[in-house]
């Protein structure tokens, strides 16, 4: 076989193998990131809240063990959910805070904020302990979330049973999602209120749109105030009265179970209690409407 | 005339494992001159191996004459799924299998799926199935080496090709330069994809592989060689929905190898190479990243008799793998997926560098044994391990006054191995070596005897145990992509029985049995108690035989059955499996004619992979009337024209 003869074959061997090459990553499904940008209102840092019941609110403290989850629309139209970068992040609403969601789909996104417990002991239904993330609150505090709940999720079956009465309930193994601590006054009358809670409703979701590969700041305002207004009428008239009229031992403290009990006014509603939510469903569900969209600053 | 090529050759038989080579070197008109070669045992070799030649691959049936896949007739290999030429080897997962060719270390050796190897037949002389403590030029694998040794260069023109319904390889090798030099260039080409485009125009299936070797013969003593290998396969899908138009890929691989050596052969058999390997690796798989590794390796070692019972080794090899591949944006991801993605794709240099000496001590005719020892050290990411790795095995001949030859087996060996995906895919690796050095820890014995009609029989029980190893059946039957950090130690064993009855296929009649009783199990964690395997098969038997008909006609034929998976139930992890799924069982079978052409032939080969159109059960599903979920039938039928020059 001649030198050309086989200068020619490797040649071709070469071309044959330059023709192939694996493709690089493609990117079929965009996603990208939402920053939460939360920002306290006066009220979340302690500035008086005049009610138009005559009271004066002090939110003293209020401590939320929260995170953010996103959802978008893939391109083949499915409804896909983004990853939290923390879940279970501890933090006052007197502060600012940021709960991170990454991998959402390019394009219109929605983000509601849930609440997370602590895990007191094992348990065979799956609720694990969870590491406390905690962004700025003080340590007693923090320890709060250690502990059982003053009031906890609870759910009355038809048979008249509850649910905390189930031994691995989800109350009985877990602790605090929020905790809440204030004091309101009106003619020389001072009511106090200091209870953690475990049920709380996820905020209204909360819209922003979503860049490839990017990181895109969505704001909201932390209104605590809002645990005082209806929480079906987001332009109803901010109350206490109810709270006050729950002190039904008059000792100028609100207890947990003075909160289980009463229920708030409802005007439309029938006279069946059972048709009223009592002060804590109230305050489980007023708590979705603390989180305010806000304009970028 | 017989020419030795030295005196230490000249005095020892054809070795058992490097068996002897004659070439008619004079020109065919004119006075014979034939040159004989051999080797003396060296200890390249490990006495409990089982080698197949490169006539024999041709015929055993259902292997395509692939040099490579010809293994899976041997007892103790257990396929992922019938067909794939994915092996468990001994309770070994496939990570766990290195694959060699003239000690070049391949990702795979297979186009995809049920494709054919990717080392032309032509090329290879030998291929070699170390189960247990092998050779110490190998390392770096928990669980068995799969050897291939390409031919000597050829003397005068020669070729081989194959053109079959769904591609055409060819290989042609020529000395040149007075026959100093050789050249010789070939591949394989599918027309796969034009195939389907015309039953599932959507659907894209390319592979094709590429092989050259130079050498040029410095001196009588020295040699100076080239071996460039490659490959390329490529699976994809056209998607119109959602738009844009786009081809969704499943894999994507590729790798390319080019080993240049420098060879010596001394006067008293020592034999010297220095060699280095440049190489580049490339893959995607479907919803994953891309990955790229850019390797060089070097090596070298020197064998030489240090009496005349004894031969030594002492070798060193180092590889350096330069990875890096398309990490996601931060924010396009979830951290965990993040950081699994780091794991895989993270751009680092990972290095891995061995040392061994090996000796061989022959005292009689036919007695073996061969201790090595060997460390290696793994670097990636500025995470150090490192893996001692001593071996010991052995053929000695037990006295059996004038009854037929009995030979005891054994072997002993440690072996180590850096992290591993499941499944060998180019340029796909851990970083960091999370988990730390795996481990296997080999233990085998038994016996070969020497029976009439040119048969032989091996029986070896074996129990071997691994740490660390990553592997399907760790996390159940699925495979877990982004789960990097194996669990903590991993322990798993395999122990049982392997009969292997033959005689070659080349004879004119030749038949084979092997079948391997044994039991694969994970061992304890923290968390979980023993348990069965899902790849535990139990029992693996294969009979299978060929016969030269006459007037050019070959035909052979293989039965494979074993025991179906366990089944466990909805639960993947369970603890005891309910019972056996369905046994599987499949025949392969292959008809050749002959025709002589010049000092070649010409064949048309019609072979089946599986012909019997078998279904294997993997899977049962109780929600409550339960039905097996069924993979197949793969079956792989081939008709093809084949050639040698």
């Amino acid at each position: 076989m001649s030198t050309r003869a086989v200068a020619c074959l490797v040649t071709l061997a070469v071309l044959s193998s330059s023709s192939s090459c694996v493709p690089s990553t493609a990117d079929a499904d965009p996603r990208g990131a939402i920053a939460l940008q939360l920002r306290p209102s006066p009220a979340a840092l302690g500035e008086p809240i005049m009610t138009s019941d005559g009271w004066t609110v002090h939110v003293d403290a209020f401590v939320l063990q929260a995170f953010a989850n996103a959802s978008g629309e893939t391109p083949d139209g499915a409804d896909s959910f983004g990853k939290p970068a923390q879940t279970d992040v501890l933090f006052p609403a007197s502060r600012p805070t940021e709960l991170v969601t990454y991998a959402i789909p390019a394009g219109p996104a929605s983000i509601q904020i849930g609440f997370s417990i602590h895990g007191l002991k094992p348990s065979l239904h799956g609720v694990q302990a969870i590491r406390q993330n905690n962004q700025g609150v003080a340590p007693e505090l923090a320890e709060r979330f250690n502990q059982p709940p003053d009031i906890a999720f609870d759910y009355e079956f038809p048979d008249g049973t509850h649910l905390s009465d189930e031994p691995d309930a989800v109350s009985n193994i877990g602790g605090p999602a929020f905790l809440l601590i204030a004091h309101a006054e009106k003619a020389g009358r001072t009511i106090k209120l200091d209870v953690s809670m475990q049920d709380a409703f996820p905020s209204d979701p909360i819209y922003g749109t979503v860049v490839a590969n990017a990181l895109t700041n969505v704001y909201a305002t932390i209104a605590v105030e809002n645990l005082f207004r209806d929480e079906d009428d987001k332009s109803a008239p901010l109350l206490f009265e109810d709270f006050a009229a729950a002190d039904t031992n008059h000792d100028g403290v609100l207890s947990p179970k003075e909160l289980q009990v009463a229920r708030e006014p409802c005007p439309g509603c029938s006279d069946v209690l059972a048709q009223r939510m009592t002060l804590v469903q109230a305050i489980s569900r007023r708590i979705s409407n603390i989180f305010v969209p806000a304009p970028s600053p | 005339m017989f020419v030795f090529s030295s005196p230490a050759e000249a005095q020892s038989e054809p070795a058992q494992s490097e068996p002897a080579q004659s070439e008619r070197a004079a020109d065919q008109g004119g006075p014979d001159e034939v040159k004989i070669r051999g080797t003396r045992a060296k200890p390249n070799a490990s006495p409990t191996e089982h080698k197949i030649g490169r006539e024999e691959m041709k015929v055993i049936p259902g292997a395509f004459g692939d040099p490579y896949r010809a293994i899976d007739m041997l007892p103790g290999v257990v396929p992922t799924v019938s067909g794939l030429p994915y092996y468990y080897v001994r309770g070994a997962p496939p990570s766990a299998v290195g694959y060699f060719i003239d000690e070049i270390r391949v990702p795979f050796l297979f186009h995809f799926a049920l494709g054919p190897g990717v080392i032309q037949p032509a090329l290879v002389d030998e291929v070699t199935l170390h189960p247990a403590a092998y050779p110490g030029r190998y390392g770096r694998y928990a669980g068995a080496i799969v050897a291939g040794k390409t031919r000597e260069p050829p003397t005068t023109l020669s070729g081989e090709g194959q053109l079959r319904i769904y591609d055409a390889g060819l290989y042609v090798e020529s000395p040149f330069a007075n026959g100093r030099a050789t050249a010789g260039v070939g591949g394989r080409f599918s027309y796969t994809a034009a195939l389907l485009s015309l039953v599932t125009p959507d659907t894209t299936l390319a592979y094709r592989d590429y092989n050259a070797r130079v050498s040029y013969d410095l001196s009588d003593r020295w040699r100076l060689s080239a071996l460039a290998i490659g490959s390329y396969d490529y699976a994809a899908e056209t998607r119109r929905d959602p738009p844009p138009e786009h081809e969704e890929v499943f894999f994507a691989s590729e790798f390319h190898r080019l080993d240049l050596r420098l060879d010596r052969q001394g006067e008293n058999g020592a034999t010297t190479r220095i060699a280095t390997t440049f190489g580049l690796d490339r893959s995607r798989l479907e919803g994953s990243r891309f990955a790229q590794d850019f390797l060089f390796g070097a090596r070298a070692r020197h064998g030489a008799p240090l009496h005349r019972d004894v031969d030594i080794e002492v070798g060193l090899d180092t590889t350096i793998d330069h990875i890096s591949g398309d990490l996601p944006s931060l924010y396009a991801v979830g951290q965990q997926e993040l950081e699994n993605t780091k794991a895989f794709f993270e751009p680092r240099t990972d290095t891995a560098t061995g040392a061994w000496v090996s000796g061989s001590w022959h005292p009689s005719r036919g007695f073996e044994l061969t201790a090595t020892a060997r460390a290696d050290v793994f670097t990636s990411k500025g995470e150090v391990g490192v893996g001692p790795s001593p071996r010991v095995s052995m053929r000695v001949p037990l006295p059996t006054r004038g009854g037929p030859k009995i030979v005891f087996l054994g072997a002993l060996g440690i072996a180590p191995q850096p992290p591993a995906f499941a499944i060998p895919i180019p340029a796909v690796g851990y970083s960091g070596l999370p988990g730390g050095i795996g481990f296997g820890y080999q233990k085998s014995a038994g016996a070969e005897i020497e029976l009439p009609w040119k048969f032989t029989a091996r029986a070896v029980g074996f129990h071997h145990s691994y740490f660390n190893l990553r592997d399907f059946s760790r996390t159940s039957s699925d495979i877990d992509l982004e789960r990097p950090v194996p669990v903590p130690s991993s322990p798993t064993q395999a122990y049982g029985a392997e009969l292997f009855v033959h005689r070659k296929l080349t004879e004119k009649v030749g038949a084979f049995l092997s079948y391997t009783l044994s039991r694969s199990e994970i061992g304890a964690t923290e968390t979980t108690p023993k348990r069965i395997s899902p790849f535990d098969r139990t029992h693996v038997l294969q009979i299978g035989g060929a016969v030269y008909l006459g007037a050019g006609f070959r035909t052979s034929a293989r039965f494979l059955t074993y025991r179906g998976w366990p089944d466990q139930g909805s639960d993947p992890n369970a603890l005891v499996a309910n019972d056996r799924l369905r046994p599987f069982f499949r025949v392969d079978a292959r008809i050749e004619k002959r025709w002589q052409w010049q000092t070649g032939y010409i064949a048309l080969v019609l072979e089946a992979l599986n012909a019997s159109a078998s279904k294997e059960v993997v899977k049962r599903i109780c929600d409550p009337d339960c039905r097996d979920e069924t993979i197949g039938p793969i079956v792989a039928p081939s008709l093809g024209v084949e050639g040698v020059l």
